[in-house]
């Protein structure tokens, strides 16, 4: 009898710190909502977020003001509306993971009205609200602009992260790449030994330079650590080296309208009528271009080797690397030697004939989109307030002294509207000759499913467990099959399309 | 008698941390920071001016060589937030200011750059702390950014 008193209560006090946990939760999202009476406006800004603290120490110095600050001044503009930040989100999480918690959250109702998720990643989802007719508003903040659409700079509307495979705009773009998200720090020290003379230009350039840094003792390249159990087929390399590279060769045919630009429907289009097929042999080479980096130029088991040793001693030549890392390279006093940062380099006619020469543009070419907003669907249908709430605060933050703002504190991106400031940190990076690269990329697999199972193919090609001719086949499928699927979940009209005919 | 040798085992312990502590602390305030200079005694919130700032370290006023100084700011950036003292205990470094756009959204405060010594302590990190309060001023005109866009358009204009 007692024990089952005891077991009662047991439970009892188990569901009430369960409703406590869950009440408490909930209150960003409601607590304050009838208190307030105004708009509860979730921002979730990833990497951007304020950070609790506003004042830096010594234990945790890296705070970032520029947002709250903002936010606050929009919120006095604005006085019938609150901003509540989303602080749940797993930043640094993989695709998959983050996907989950955006389900997760839509499901439960709390999903952040505007929200960052790498542009159009999730497009194939239908999360995503189109913004065209907001960006044909009249601009209300000066600066000579017409319309909310004249701020941004003029190429960012043609980014495959901006606009979605109908042709509509879905993200809102508040800061881009100094150039290039990535590069490759390099040892000036290794390098002067080797005789490496200068940074190089081209991928066949690169690939000699780690050579004659082996050849003098050193670690060629050490891969970036972060990925560092699994070969990935959509990782740095072949985004920024092989993937610009092949798929611009091929603009002739995949730009089916002929502006310039390969959307993400022309790729789906291109891949469903074979252009990227493994029956080319543009395809297979690069394919093999991809797999000779990690199986030729990557050290033996250097997915189990810590480089930071060996960069620290002055080891490693070349290390691919992050440019948010300049900041704590910077700080590093244990390292003896120079370092410099430069551009990944494509591949060019010096190591492929299926591939056009690259070209060189002073500073940054048209760089991509780093923080990118969409307003999410689930948080506004049938809530014009929170619509109206999420666009005005949208345009408040894309003025372009807040752009500024932001982009001088975080040190390392550029501003997507015109007219922005950015931190000296990043001056010399900038100055560099950036690839000039077409507005193409190869397919890598469409879908979350399908890139999952290249990943995986990819990776047991690179080690062998597959022979040529299974991968070539395995990966036509995988890209098939994802095309359709995306196709299907964007409802694209492929009337016209040459489905299944050979190119 | 177990018990008792425990507790006094316990007690010298003690003791003997406390005391390891307290020559830690001891020794980090025998540890002064000089400014040796700036390049600029006031800083513009500008987001884009750099100022060059030198530290001397000095341990009963001789300087100290090969400490590695922590450094953070209250606002702005430090393109580096470790140096090590040279021969003569100086550490030289960049800061780059905040920006300030208007009274309400970033007001415009002192900026205090904070050091730390990591290598004072021999057995506890008891830092040897400093200090230094710069005043801020605002830019002369509203926009002194360059736009990056701008700055390739400068190359192509060098380039003809």
């Amino acid at each position: 009898m007692k024990e089952n008193r005891l077991k009662i209560l047991k439970k009892c006090a188990i569901a009430l710190l369960a409703a406590i946990v869950t009440a408490v939760c909930l209150i960003p999202f409601f607590g304050s909502a009838g208190k307030s009476g105004k708009i509860q406006l979730v921002v979730d800004l990833h990497g951007y977020t304020p950070s609790v603290s506003r004042i830096p120490t010594a234990e945790d110095p890296d705070v970032f003001n520029s947002t709250y600050y903002i936010a606050e001044a929009f919120m006095k503009e604005n006085p019938d509306v609150e901003i509540v930040w989303a602080r749940t989100k797993p930043v640094g999480g993989m695709d998959s993971e983050v996907a989950q918690w955006f389900t997760t959250q839509i499901a439960g109702g709390t999903v952040p009205a505007v929200a960052f998720s790498w542009g159009t990643r999730y497009q194939d989802r239908d999360w995503y609200l189109p913004l065209d007719e907001y960006l044909d508003d009249e601009w209300e903040y000066g600066g000579g602009y017409e319309t909310w659409r004249d701020v941004f700079r003029d190429y960012i509307w043609s980014s495959n992260s901006i606009v979605n495979a109908r042709g509509e705009i879905v993200a809102i773009p508040v800061t881009v790449y100094p150039g290039a998200s990535t590069g490759y720090f390099y040892n000036k020290t290794a390098f002067q030994t080797a005789g490496v003379e200068s940074v190089p230009l081209t991928w066949k350039q690169f690939i000699e330079a780690t050579e004659k840094l082996e050849a003098a003792g050193y670690v060629g390249v050490a891969p970036w650590m972060y990925f560092d159990t699994t070969t990935t087929f959509d990782a740095w390399v072949f985004q920024s080296v092989v993937s610009p590279s092949y798929a611009g060769a091929l603009m002739d045919v995949i730009d089916y309208d002929g502006n310039g630009i390969m959307s993400s429907a022309e790729q789906a289009r291109a891949c469903l009528e074979g252009v990227f097929s493994t029956e080319h042999e543009y395809t297979k080479d690069m394919y093999r271009t991809l797999k000779y980096y990690y199986t030729n130029m990557l050290k033996k088991g250097w997915a189990s080797i810590d480089y930071n040793a060996p960069w620290l001693n002055g080891e490693v030549g070349i290390r691919e690397e992050g440019l948010w890392a300049i900041p704590s390279e910077n700080s590093n006093v244990v390292r003896a030697f120079d370092y410099g940062v430069f551009v990944a380099p494509p591949v060019s006619t010096d190591s492929s004939s299926y591939v056009n020469e690259v070209e060189y543009s002073d500073g940054p070419y048209q760089p991509g989109p780093d923080l990118s907003l969409n307003i999410m669907k689930a948080a506004v249908e049938d809530d014009p307030e929170m619509l109206d709430a999420a666009v005005r605060f949208l345009k408040f933050l894309t003025k372009p002294e807040n752009v500024s703002l932001i982009c001088i504190e975080n040190a390392g991106v550029l501003g997507a509207v015109k007219g922005t400031g950015h931190s000296n940190l990043i001056d010399e990076f900038i100055s560099q000759k950036f690839p000039i690269k077409p507005d193409a990329a190869w397919p890598a697999g469409f879908t979350d499913e399908y890139g999952d199972r290249l990943n995986r193919t990819f990776e047991r090609w690179v080690n062998g467990e597959i022979a040529d001719e299974k991968f070539y086949a395995q990966v036509d499928e995988i890209q098939q099959k994802g095309a359709q699927s995306f196709v299907k979940n964007m409802g694209l009209d492929t009337s016209g399309w040459n489905i299944g005919g050979a190119k | 008698m177990k018990i008792k040798a425990g507790l006094i085992a316990a007690i010298v312990i003690v003791l003997a941390l406390f005391g390891a502590y307290a020559y830690d602390a001891v020794q980090a305030n025998a540890y002064a920071y000089e400014l040796v200079g700036a390049s600029s005694e006031t800083f513009v919130a500008d987001g884009v001016s750099t100022v060059r700032i030198s530290v001397k370290l000095t341990k009963n006023d001789k300087p100290v060589e090969g400490h590695t100084i922590y450094m953070y700011a209250s606002n702005g950036t430090l393109p580096a937030s470790r140096c090590v003292t040279d021969e003569d205990g100086v550490i030289t470094f960049r800061y780059y200011p905040y920006v300030y756009l208007s009274d309400e959204l970033t007001p415009l405060e002192d900026v205090t750059i904070y050091l730390q010594d990591e290598s004072n302590s021999t057995f506890f990190m008891v830092s040897a702390k400093g200090e230094f309060v710069f005043p801020v001023e605002k830019p002369e005109t509203e926009e002194v950014w360059r736009d990056w866009q701008g700055l390739q358009s400068e190359a192509d204009d060098d380039g003809k």
